[in-house]
């Protein structure tokens, strides 16, 4: 048994439920012979909702063998939301900034700061990183690269 | 066009210079992410979807397939060399390779698994090319009872053989079939839980959840373990690459074992390379006269299930051309790249696209050579990849899955959905939920909505449908014993994961 099912489960309930009313809620169910739109949906919710009732009481019963890795192991949670954090400041400021500017600031916070590399380096890789990539994508594969408000 | 013409037409498809050097990018750049762990075929090729646009049909689909059969080529060396698989389907390979690295072999154990995927590569396509003019005859027969009955199959195959409990897998996989039911719905025309997020509206795509699932998640989680990033490679050259006289005897009838039992596993939904190499592993040490000494550095251990993982990558490719089924999240993937370019496969696809069908076939003939090419004289140089440091292959796997999910529709939404995958997918490793039967219910969720639906209307409301065509009859008792064995055998079950 991994240490979070009863956690893990519950949200899963959570969610089963969440879906059985969404589509009870928004969409018709049909019957057999008509099946609507929320058919097939509230069947994934009513599934859902049964078997994380099922690991949830499976996970209560059964302490005594617990498995899997702690999510708050020492330094890892600070790596990782700031990796989340990166992604998410990379989409809001795409668009605004545009690629070579975004993915030029971004990166080299990401060599600075995760990666743990001195200004010069990370300066070097970061415009590396952003010049080849924008050759590769932008110029050779023809995707499409926002501009933002500099025009670049 | 008889058989022989067929093939010969396919080659005159691969020779075009185009798809010749797509074929050879493809299995490149397949050998140099199966080398580098951290980032896998799906991934890739989700990320060279929306450029394959610009390239022919045939084209695309040439290079997206050697990035497939090239990755499970690469996946061994690191597997080999560092004891880390660089493919899932290289795990087993860690077992017997790396003790034939640590004995001073590494060299005949590179040049098993090289030849024993090029054995089982091309004996694969030779079934390919048998058993998917058969199937497509078959296949024209199917009805909407056959393809629920097949891919509820698929659903519960995946789960059952799941690394985590079978509850868990079934929770991820109908929430896969949930996530596939957003947007417009094809019957009612219904918008779905998109409200008025545009968007949604085509519903969620397959390439952000599979990059954050498998792209980001597999970061997040490698960056926990980034103080210990340089790998210990072994040292010294790897020398005396080709097998002994001794070798060969071995290595010949176990790559045959492994391509077989690899292709059929290949063909089943759900199954694919990880299965195989794992079945023929245990099938090996099973036959053996000596299976205790399996994990000290046994050739059979390197050649079966090597040649499995390669002959299934053939046997996933008969469904999809066949049936129009994807089996594993790459098939899915090309499933994707089929739609760009506006094809359907399926049982017609032989007749209306022979340069489509034969043209892959005979690139898997050349590809499979491009590839004992670049991984025997090369393997060298593949050893350099490795010596990458995880601090700078990180970004640019991370850049590399921003540029892929922006590019599919110019839009800030396909990334944020791509971090709330990544997010899932970081979760539910800790927790232990696998996300495999979640991709594959996200890829087969409206095709089995609408096969569902579509029986349903047909019978009047009667699931007898499902029992009284024969085909069907079949793979629904199949599900519901594959449902039941966990009940039956539950208390057997917890020995043996304890074993494990």
């Amino acid at each position: 048994m991994n240490r979070y099912d009863p956690t893990s489960s519950f949200i899963w309930l959570l969610v089963g439920l969440g879906i059985i009313l969404w589509s009870l809620m928004t969409l018709k169910v049909g019957t057999f012979r008509h099946p609507g739109p929320a058919f097939v949906p509230l069947f994934c919710g009513i599934v859902i909702s049964i078997l994380a009732a099922i690991v949830f009481f499976q996970a209560k019963r059964n302490t005594q063998k617990i498995t899997g890795e702690s999510i708050y192991s020492e330094g890892s949670l600070v790596k990782t939301l700031s990796t989340i954090g990166i992604l998410i400041v990379y989409g809001l400021m795409l668009e605004r900034l545009g690629f070579i500017v975004t993915t030029f600031l971004v990166f080299l916070f990401i060599f600075k700061k995760v990666s743990g590399t001195s200004w010069f380096i990370g300066i070097l890789e970061s415009l590396i990183v952003t010049g080849s990539s924008y050759f590769i994508f932008g110029y050779l594969l023809k995707t499409p690269m926002p501009r933002g408000w500099l025009g670049f | 066009m008889d058989f022989y013409q067929s093939i010969l037409y396919g080659f005159q498809v691969v020779f075009q210079p185009e798809n010749l050097f797509l074929a050879f990018m493809g299995c490149l750049i397949g050998t140099l992410i199966g080398v580098l762990p951290g980032i896998g075929a799906p991934a890739t090729i989700a990320l060279l979807l929306p450029g394959s646009y610009h390239l022919p049909p045939a084209g695309a689909i040439i290079l997206l397939s050697g990035i497939y059969y090239g990755a499970m080529y690469g996946g061994s060396t690191t597997s080999i060399l560092v004891n880390i698989p660089g493919e899932a389907a290289s795990v087993i390979t860690c077992l017997d390779g790396y003790q034939m690295a640590r004995q001073g072999r590494a060299g005949p154990a590179l040049a098993v698994c090289a030849i024993g995927s090029f054995i089982a590569g091309t004996l694969s396509v030779v079934g390919l090319m048998l058993v998917g003019p058969f199937l497509s005859g078959i296949a024209l027969s199917f009805g909407p009872p056959e393809y629920t009955a097949l891919m509820l199959t698929g659903f519960v195959i995946l789960t059952y053989l799941a690394s985590s409990s079978m509850p868990k897998a079934l929770i991820m996989g109908a929430f896969g079939l949930f996530l596939s039911t957003i947007g417009l719905d094809n019957i009612s025309g219904d918008i779905r839980f998109a409200g008025s997020i545009v968007e949604l509206w085509d519903g969620v795509g397959l390439v952000p959840i599979v990059m954050g699932l498998f792209g980001v998640a597999e970061v997040l989680l490698n960056l926990e373990q980034m103080a210990g990033e340089s790998a210990e490679i072994l040292k010294g050259k790897i020398k005396h690459l080709f097998p002994t006289r001794e070798d060969w005897g071995k290595l010949i009838p176990a790559s045959l074992r492994g391509t077989i039992i690899g292709f059929f596993l290949g063909i089943l939904p759900g199954g694919g390379a990880v299965l195989a190499s794992f079945v023929s592993y245990g099938v090996e040490k099973k036959i053996s006269k000596y299976p205790e000494k399996f994990g000290t550095g046994m050739i059979e251990g390197v050649a079966s299930p090597e040649s499995a993982n390669n002959s299934a990558v053939g046997g996933a490719f008969i469904p999809l051309m066949t049936l129009g089924i994807p089996t594993n999240i790459v098939m899915a993937l090309l499933l994707g790249a089929f739609m760009i370019h506006g094809i359907s496969p399926g049982p017609m696809i032989m007749k209306q696209h022979p340069d489509i069908f034969w043209g892959l076939i005979a690139s898997m003939y050349v590809g499979n050579i491009m590839l004992l090419i670049l991984n025997l004289p090369l393997v060298g140089l593949w050893v350099q990849v490795l010596r990458i440091p995880y601090r700078v292959l990180f970004p640019l796997i991370l850049l590399f899955c921003l540029i892929g999910v922006y590019s599919l529709t110019s839009s800030t939404i396909e990334i944020y959905i791509m971090i709330i995958f990544g997010v899932i997918g970081y979760l539910t490793r800790k927790t232990q939920y696998d996300a495999a039967p979640l991709v594959l219910a996200v890829v087969l969720g409206p095709m089995f909505e609408n096969a569902l639906r579509q029986s349903l209307m047909m019978s009047g409301g009667s699931l007898e449908i499902f029992f009284s065509r024969p085909i069907s009859c079949i793979f629904i008792v199949l599900s519901i014993f594959l449902l039941l064995i966990p009940l039956i055998f539950r208390r057997k079950l917890p020995a043996a994961t304890d074993e494990t």
